[in-house]
């Protein structure tokens, strides 16, 4: 026996630098790590525990804030075995990174167009790679004007707070629209479930592309609304979560007719996806 | 191609058994108390290589011996702030003799998912680099056999680096090389080698042509599936016997779902692949219960228009070698003859229920 030298499935050692508590219940955590690999925004590693396993997680940092910075970002939200494992973990311990996988936002094909992002829950930790990566190209690209739309259960659920109140509403032809499902006594901003609230907003499909991520159920609905409001399905963007042991489209587990969701996706243009067998 | 020889059974046993076995792992098929399967050659009677070319097909496809059921990725010890991590994959010199066509063609198959699509998996195709095929022409096929029909020629060496024809009659046992690494490896073993005249070569294969298969017969050459076909009724229909145990996918010489697995004990740990199958309710039942496909139907299409559409669509082939393993062992009859056949009659707009 030797060994091959070349395992897909081996992960690199990464320390945790650093956590923070995105929830006021405590569901969801960053988790900054030392080191970085090049990636682009909707990507994803496989994060793992030793002795418990990996998950899929998306890499929420920007690809230029991880390259500068010398870390990769990952928002995990405890659901299961693995994600509670990662939960329990403080800085210095030890985890297992492998990728980064699978496609990215086409944010290469956007120049000249006003971007609308809408997110719901833990569903903007992709989004917010992205959204940090379009802000700071946005010259470059010559994207127009950029709304954000984001929406949690209450108020104690909604992540990532110092970008969508403090950094994101301060940046240039950048608007933030929050929104919660219930609010609290402090809570002075929108009140309703996202894929109302943009109808509400009622944003124009004219040079735009609208690109959405969150829970299924609100995915669905955003599809709906965003459909009426006249967008096309060519300009609609989002992503798949199915369930992942590979991440290399080897392991056969994450299918959708004759894609692999970890590897032709997990970004599909609605278009893209309405081609595909209706099995997510 | 090159031309049919004779070996002396024997000498190529005796090679086979000291002087391969030093440099190779060498597996071969053997019969254990009427199951076939492929075991590491040790300490073997004479006479073994006569009654390895004769046995039928084994109960597990030859081809797992490279993606064995659990798979060592990597090993761990120490606590969560002091991991030390080392690479578990490996690789060894392998002769695997007694390959049947159809199992060899599936590791053909595999190839386009492992070795040709733009993640290469190395421990994969180092593995396939180091491995020695050595085939045996199908003397025997069992009723459940429909490989022809799956374009396979079971006497053909095509897939294989060595082909071994057991037919009778010949003086010595009859050879066929296939590739370079073949004829390396034949070269490495020194036997006195006789080459055949054109016409006998020509009169092995004919004899195995000749050899009925009536199941490739009635199943004819099915056609790839449309992506149309998953919303056909038959589904419905004929996933409701299926017991959701697993066997066919774990039989199958073209399945190779996997998942990755860790265990621990104390400090020390392993993680691996293991085999996985799309049969089994919770493979892709993900945390908070969301389940795309919660019924036997949606699992039993999944099976079938995986095989019959996707990996044509992703592969340009059919991922079935119509071994007949799934003919053979499904507890409930619902297998690759029975579906193509009930695909047929409802695609013709028949409807119908079975065999
Ligand atoms: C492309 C992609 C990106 C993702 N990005 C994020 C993210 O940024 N943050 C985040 O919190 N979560 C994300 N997820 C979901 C995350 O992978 C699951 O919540 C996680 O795998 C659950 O693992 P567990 O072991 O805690 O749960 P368990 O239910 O105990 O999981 C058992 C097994 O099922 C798998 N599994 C369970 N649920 C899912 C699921 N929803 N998706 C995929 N595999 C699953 C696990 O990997 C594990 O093998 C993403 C999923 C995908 C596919
Ligand atoms: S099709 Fe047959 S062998 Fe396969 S899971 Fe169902 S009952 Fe088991
Ligand atoms: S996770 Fe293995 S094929 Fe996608």
């Amino acid at each position: 026996m030797s060994e091959t030298g070349k395992n897909p499935l081996l992960p690199s050692v990464h320390t945790i630098r650093e956590v923070r508590d995105e929830t006021d219940v405590g569901d969801v955590k960053t988790f900054v790590v030392d080191g970085s690999f090049d990636y682009l925004p909707g990507q994803c590693a496989m994060v793992s525990v030793f002795g418990v396993g990996e998950c899929m997680i998306s890499i929420t940092s920007s690809p230029d804030a991880s390259a500068r910075g010398r870390y990769l970002e990952f928002a995990v939200k405890k659901v299961g075995l693995v994600t509670e494992a990662l939960h329990e973990l403080e800085p210095g311990c030890k985890i297992g990174i492998r990728g980064p996988y699978g496609n990215h936002f086409p944010f290469e094909q956007w120049a000249g167009k006003k971007l609308l992002f809408i997110g719901g829950g833990i569903g903007l930790a992709p989004l917010r790679s992205l959204i940090n990566h379009c802000i700071a190209h946005k010259e470059e690209y010559r994207y127009g004007p950029i709304e954000i739309v984001y929406g949690a259960r209450s108020p104690g659920d909604l992540c990532f707070k110092d970008e969508i109140m403090g950094h994101w509403p301060k940046c240039e032809d950048t608007t933030v629209h929050l929104t919660v499902d219930r609010g609290d006594e402090n809570w002075k901003g929108h009140v309703g479930f996202v894929p109302q609230f943009v109808e509400e907003i009622a944003p124009s499909p004219s040079d735009c592309v609208a690109i959405t991520c969150g829970p299924p159920i609100m995915i669905k609905l955003v599809l709906e609304t965003l459909r009426k409001l006249g967008f096309e399905d060519d300009q609609v963007i989002t992503t798949l979560e199915l369930k992942m042991q590979c991440g290399i489209g080897k392991c056969g587990r994450c299918n959708v007719g004759s894609k692999y969701v970890c590897k032709d996706g997990p970004v599909f243009s609605l278009a893209q996806l309405k081609q595909l067998p209706a099995e997510f | 191609m090159s031309a049919t020889i004779t070996v002396d059974l024997e000498e190529l046993e005796t090679q086979l058994a000291g002087d391969v076995s030093r440099r190779f792992d060498v597996y071969v098929p053997v019969d254990e108390n009427g199951a076939v399967v492929f075991r590491r050659l040790t300490t073997p009677a004479s006479g073994w290589l006569k009654r390895s070319v004769s046995l039928t097909r084994s109960v597990l496809p030859a081809n797992k011996l490279l993606t064995p059921q659990t798979d060592p990725v990597l090993r761990f010890q120490g606590g969560p702030t002091d991991y030390e991590v080392s690479d578990a994959a490996a690789s060894t010199d392998l002769v695997i003799l007694g390959v049947k066509p159809c199992d060899a063609r599936a590791l053909k198959l595999l190839d386009k998912v492992f070795a040709d699509e733009s993640d290469i998996d190395q421990v994969y195709v180092e593995r396939r680099q180091k491995t020695v095929l050595i085939g045996v022409a199908c003397e025997k096929p069992e009723p459940t056999c429909f490989c022809k029909a799956m374009g396979v020629s079971p006497w053909s060496s095509d897939d294989c680096d060595l082909m071994i024809y057991p037919m009778q009659g010949l003086e010595g046992l009859a050879l066929k090389c296939s590739s370079d690494k073949g004829q390396a490896f034949l070269a490495g073993m020194h036997l006195t080698i006789r080459e055949l005249p054109a016409e006998t070569s020509e009169e092995i294969e004919a004899h195995y042509r000749a050899i009925p298969q009536p199941l490739s017969e009635f199943v004819g050459h099915p056609e790839a599936l449309s992506l149309d076909s998953f919303e056909l009724p038959i589904w419905g229909r004929i996933s409701e016997r299926c017991l959701s145990c697993g066997l066919c996918t774990y039989l199958c010489p073209t399945c190779y779902c996997f998942a990755v697995v860790d265990k621990s004990l104390g400090e020390r740990g392993l993680r691996a692949r293991c085999w996985d199958s799309c049969m089994f309710p919770d493979f892709l039942k993900m945390a908070g219960g969301h389940n795309p496909r919660p019924t036997k139907k949606e699992r039993v299409r999944q099976r079938f228009m995986h095989k019959l559409c996707y990996t044509h669509e992703r592969y340009g082939q059919i991922f079935c070698v119509g071994c007949g393993r799934c003919v053979e062992k499904c507890p409930v009859g619902l297998h690759f003859v029975d579906v193509l056949s009930q695909l047929r009659r409802e695609l013709a707009g028949g409807g119908g229920d079975g065999l």
